[in-house]
């Protein structure tokens, strides 16, 4: 196979069906079709714009922020989140007179996951009464990829915000440098910033949106715009036979069970997971977003993880929200050869945070293009 | 503080106001100026400024006229059917450019159809308007006039790489607060006599409360919740209803009780519930 793989260059006018076609599509990708200047100037273009807006502009005209006091119990959290249909939501801390943290959809998967194990330190009964607070602290010593003090004992990360007057620019280099989705934007006012108000939850599509919105009509001035996202090898892709590629790319079958899938999400470190069937294509998509459909009908107190499969989770999902089917909202796709403007509209609905880049016809998932990889790729880190 | 409703939904009000016998012109949404302290407009009607947007939009409009140019075609099988409109197909909104300069015969060309037609302007008295229902965006455009390309000086505008400068129009989905008729609301001043602060005894907690301004009902917090994966924007709040505090008990379990406020920032609005548990 290896040796193959050498001589493919010659043999490529007889490669057979050993090889997939989308091979030969694949190499002479590899030649640039856009030039570098292309690339520097849309990527300045951009720079420029995202410095001279601020966060001012993303705020919807009439919007509303739900946050949750720090002292609220676990499981009464999660039926707010549920109930409002909230992926996020930020803490209160009213003794300290601020917004402490976050809680997310992450915390849950913990949460449960920790229910699940024998010899945990939370039972069902104490959720009741185990305060976020508390439940944050015990998230200290799972030691996930935490930030040590000076003693090697994990201390807590300090809330990632942003302010209203801030640029753009600086929003999304917080977003991609902290890793995360949504950041608060506080306005902070009084003596030394102690009196705070919060004004909305920014992520990297309201971002995206205000791009989309000023260059929609200016395209020319974006070059890079109008290539097709496997040329500029955008978001992460499975990896083809014989390559070496670092990351393997994870994919479940809907008869994969929930435990599994919050386990991959949890260490693989992605936000989603896409189902696929044996052929490998696009049946659905799993997220971190979904754990929320198990506060349903209390869902999370009657299943063990491991007994209910992937496929079950998303139909409980489903009943509670019966006007989004599959390829409505759930699932955005895309195809390897649609230009980076067309993947950056979609982005820019609220909602979306993926596309799945998917085969024309067979659905075969061939990678997925999130919003970090976009802003990466547009800001040049 | 003030007298505390024993209703669920009722609210806190911070101001002490014995609702007998004062004014309500504070809550009040129409204009009552008493003895002419407040000498302003009233607060949302947008003055003409220099922005091309003169019009409010009410309902959505159907776009007049859908440009061929602006759909990409969609395979089916990969259509993204939203929960509402996608923006940039989305609801016209009618806007209106004009000139006011010199001319005898101008024309407009922008970057919402490519710059593909020239559409003449139609005067009107010194100025020359044109209507157009675009979606939301930002739009450049320039004119023609008697011949020569000019963009209007007086309006926002910009400049490309070649020098050419052109106007620019950004067209939101809602038209924004004007900052100066807003800052410039002063709640009138309250009247001097009728306050006194003795504790309340237990006469005054034998009457009833005194009954909330029905005004205070307009809030957004009781807007149902929607189910849709993206919930409707919201509506402007009344501001009537602005820097007041709600409570809910008990909706979202048993100990858990939920506060509510509407606030303005600049010319936004923010509505902020925070759940919080109450302590035995």
């Amino acid at each position: 196979m290896f040796v193959l793989r050498e001589t493919a260059w010659c043999r490529m006018i007889n490669v057979k069906t050993t090889f997939r076609e989308d091979y030969l599509d694949r190499t002479f990708e590899g030649f640039a079709q856009y030039s570098e200047a292309d690339l520097q100037l849309s990527r300045d273009r951009i720079s420029s714009f995202l410095s001279t807006h601020t966060v001012y502009e993303l705020l919807p005209d009439s919007g509303k922020v739900t946050a949750l006091d720090v002292n609220l119990a676990v499981k009464q959290a999660f039926h707010v989140l549920y109930e409002q249909g909230l992926p996020m939501v930020p803490l209160w801390d009213d003794f300290k007179g601020r917004f402490v943290g976050v809680l997310s959809a992450l915390d849950f998967i913990l949460i449960l996951r920790e229910l699940g194990t024998n010899g945990s330190n939370l039972t069902e009964e104490e959720l009741e009464t185990h305060t976020i607070s508390a439940w944050k602290v015990g998230k200290l010593q799972l030691n996930l990829k935490r930030q040590m003090d000076g003693n090697g004992r994990p201390c807590p990360r300090p809330l990632v915000q942003a302010g209203p007057y801030d640029s753009l620019k600086e929003v999304a280099l917080k977003i991609l440098q902290n890793k995360v989705a949504t950041v608060p934007i506080i306005h902070s006012t009084g003596p030394a910033g102690s009196c705070q108000e919060i004004l909305y939850l920014a992520s990297l599509s309201d971002i995206l949106k205000c791009i989309c919105r000023h260059f929609k009509h200016s395209s020319s001035s974006l070059p890079i715009l109008q290539q097709p996202v496997s040329s500029i090898q955008l978001g992460t892709w499975v990896p083809r036979i014989g390559e070496a590629n670092g990351r393997p790319f994870a994919m479940l079958r809907p008869t994969a069970s929930l435990g599994s899938a919050l386990a991959l999400l949890v260490q693989a470190d992605v936000s989603s997971i896409p189902i696929v069937d044996d052929n490998d294509s696009l049946l659905d998509i799993y997220s971190r977003s979904d754990i929320t459909a198990l506060a349903k009908d209390k869902a999370y107190a009657q299943i063990h993880l491991d007994e209910m499969n992937i496929h079950q989770a998303l139909q409980l999902g489903q009943d509670a929200n019966p006007s989004l089917g599959f390829n409505g909202q759930r699932c955005q796709m895309c195809l390897r050869s649609d230009p980076l403007h067309k993947v950056m509209e979609r982005l820019a609905n609220p909602g979306v945070r993926r596309l799945v880049i998917v085969e024309a016809g067979s659905k075969r998932v061939e990678g997925i293009i999130s919003l970090s990889d976009v802003f990466r790729f547009l800001l040049g880190v | 503080m003030g007298n505390v409703n024993a209703r669920e939904d009722g609210s806190n009000s911070p101001s002490g106001v014995e609702e007998g016998e004062s004014n309500n012109s504070v809550q009040e949404e129409g204009i009552i100026v008493p003895d002419g302290l407040m000498g302003q407009s009233p607060p949302h009607s947008p003055r003409a400024t220099h922005s091309p947007l003169m019009f409010t939009p009410q309902v959505p409009v159907v776009p007049l006229q859908r440009p061929d140019e602006m759909q990409i075609p969609n395979l089916s099988w990969m259509q993204t059917s939203s929960g509402y409109e996608d923006m940039g197909d989305g609801v016209g909104i009618p806007t209106m450019i004009t000139w006011s300069h010199d001319g005898c015969e101008v024309a407009v060309e922008g970057s919402w159809d490519n710059w593909k037609t020239r559409i003449a302007l139609q005067r009107s008295g010194k100025d020359f308007t044109i209507m157009k229902v675009l979606p939301s965006g930002v739009y450049q455009y320039r004119f023609l006039v008697d011949g020569l390309w000019k963009y209007a000086p007086d309006l926002p505008s910009t400049q490309d790489d070649d020098g050419n400068v052109y106007n620019i129009l950004d067209l939101q989905e809602y038209v924004p607060d004007d900052l100066e008729s807003i800052s410039s609301f002063e709640p009138p001043q309250s009247p001097e006599t009728s306050y006194n602060n003795l504790q309340l005894t237990a006469e005054d907690f034998a009457k009833e409360p005194p009954l909330v301004p029905p005004h205070l009902q307009m809030t957004l917090l009781n807007v149902p919740a929607s189910y849709m994966e993206i919930p409707p924007p919201l509506s402007r709040p009344q501001h009537v209803v602005l820097n007041h505090l709600y409570m809910q008990k008990g909706k979202s379990g048993p100990s858990v009780v939920a506060l509510g406020s509407t606030h303005r920032f600049l010319a936004k609005y923010v509505t902020v519930v925070l759940y919080k548990s109450m302590q035995r």
